[in-house]
C-alpha cells in the first residue's frame, strides 16, 4: 500500500496524472475496437499505449521506494529470456527432416514461391519458422492433395501477413496485456479463397483442430 | 519392447500383451508384410485414421514394427513392416518376462521352468 500512495503521489506531483488518464482512456477504446474485431492491429495500438504509459510513468518517477517498477522490469526481461530459449528449441527440434523432392510438395513449392520441409513424424504438425514451411508425414498421409494445399496456403497466410508472433509475445509482457486471439481467422478466409472452402473445412475435421467448429462457422 | 505392467493374463490371445488395437494391426502386419495406415483403416473400419497411425507409432517406438519413407505415386507415406513373425516377437516377449521373473525370484523361476519343460515331455 505504502508502493501503490508513493506511486500515486508521484504521478500527482509530475503533472502527469492527465496524459496518463488519456492514455488509458485511449487503451480502454483500442481494446473496445479489438474485441469489435479489427484484430492484430488494434492488439498492438493497445499494447503501444501501455507501454507509453508505463514508460512515461517511469520517466517522471521521482519516489525511489518505487521498487515495483524494478520488479516489473525484472519480470519482463526472465520472460524475455524465457521466450527467446523457447525460440532456441524450437530451431534445435528440427532434427528429423526429410529434404527431397515430392511431387505435390514441389507443386506447392512452386505454387505459393515457399520452401516447404518435410517431417519425419507420425504426428500431425503444420508450422511455419524462420520463412519456411514445415509439414509432417503423418498430416500428408491423413489428408487429400487439395486440402494439404488448404493446409499450406493457410500457413502461408501467417508467413506473409501475419506480425511477428515473438515480437507480440514480447509486447504482450511489457504491457501486461495478452494475446487473446491470433489471425487465425484471416489465415482461414485467404485459405478458404485458394482451395475452397470445403477443402479446407476436412482439412480441420481431419485434423481434428480446436475451435473446430467456431472456424467452420466463421467461414460460412 | 513388451510393459511388463502392461501383461493381463486373464485375457485372451494377443491380447494379454497387446492392447486389443495394437493386437488387431499386428495380426494386419503380420498377415501382409508390408503396409499403410490407410491400408489397415481399410481393413479395420471402426477405427479411424488418426486412431491406426497413433496405433501404429507405439508399435514403432516398442519395436514390434518399424516404418519407411514412401514416395511414390507423387505423395509421401509410411509404409510398416513388422520387425519379426509371429514366433520372433513371441521370443522376444518370453524373454523379456523370464529376465524378469529371474530376477525377482531366481533359482525358483530357472526350477519352475525345468519342471513345466519336463511334464511338457512326458505328455
Amino acid at each position: 500500500m505504502n508502493n501503490l500512495s508513493c506511486y500515486l503521489f508521484c504521478i500527482q506531483e509530475s503533472g502527469m496524472i492527465y496524459p496518463l488518464l488519456l492514455t488509458l482512456f485511449l487503451a480502454i477504446l483500442c481494446l473496445f475496437a479489438y474485441f469489435r474485431k479489427r484484430r492484430h492491429e488494434f492488439l498492438l495500438a493497445n499494447q503501444t499505449f501501455m507501454i507509453w504509459m508505463i514508460a512515461s510513468s517511469i520517466l517522471t518517477m521521482e519516489c525511489t521506494m518505487f521498487n515495483l517498477i524494478w520488479a516489473y522490469l525484472g519480470i519482463v526481461i526472465i520472460c524475455t529470456l524465457l521466450l527467446g530459449i523457447v525460440k532456441l528449441s524450437i530451431n534445435l527440434r528440427h532434427s528429423n527432416l526429410v529434404r527431397f523432392p515430392i511431387g505435390i510438395i514441389s507443386t506447392l513449392e512452386e505454387h505459393f514461391s515457399v520452401v516447404i520441409n518435410v517431417l519425419d513424424s507420425q504426428k500431425i504438425k503444420a508450422y511455419t519458422h524462420r520463412g519456411e514451411i514445415y509439414l509432417s508425414i503423418g498430416l500428408m498421409e491423413r489428408l487429400e492433395p487439395d486440402e494439404i494445399m488448404a493446409v499450406v496456403a493457410h500457413e502461408v497466410y501467417h508467413l506473409r501477413k501475419s506480425p511477428s508472433k515473438f515480437v507480440l509475445s514480447v509486447l504482450a509482457l511489457i504491457s501486461f496485456t495478452f494475446l487473446r486471439h491470433s489471425d487465425e481467422y484471416h489465415a482461414d478466409r485467404f485459405a478458404a479463397d485458394i482451395s475452397g472452402v470445403n477443402n479446407l473445412k476436412n482439412a480441420l475435421r481431419k485434423l481434428d483442430v480446436k475451435d473446430y467448429s467456431k472456424r467452420i462457422k466463421q467461414l460460412s | 519392447m513388451v510393459k511388463i505392467e502392461r501383461i493381463s493374463l486373464n485375457k485372451q490371445g494377443l491380447t494379454k500383451f497387446f492392447s486389443p488395437n495394437e493386437a488387431r494391426i499386428m495380426k494386419i502386419l503380420w498377415e501382409l508384410n508390408h503396409t499403410t495406415s490407410a491400408e489397415i483403416t481399410r481393413e479395420c473400419q471402426d477405427l479411424s485414421l488418426a486412431c491406426v497411425a497413433g496405433t501404429l507409432d507405439r508399435l514403432v517406438k516398442s519395436g514390434f514394427a518399424r516404418r519407411e519413407i514412401d514416395q511414390s505415386e507423387n505423395r509421401v507415406r509410411y509404409i510398416y513392416y513388422p520387425t519379426g513373425d509371429r514366433n520372433e516377437i513371441g521370443v522376444k516377449i518370453s524373454e523379456r518376462i523370464i529376465e524378469s521373473l529371474i530376477d525377482t525370484f531366481g533359482d525358483a523361476t530357472i526350477d519352475t521352468l525345468g519342471k513345466i519343460n519336463g511334464r511338457r515331455k512326458k505328455r
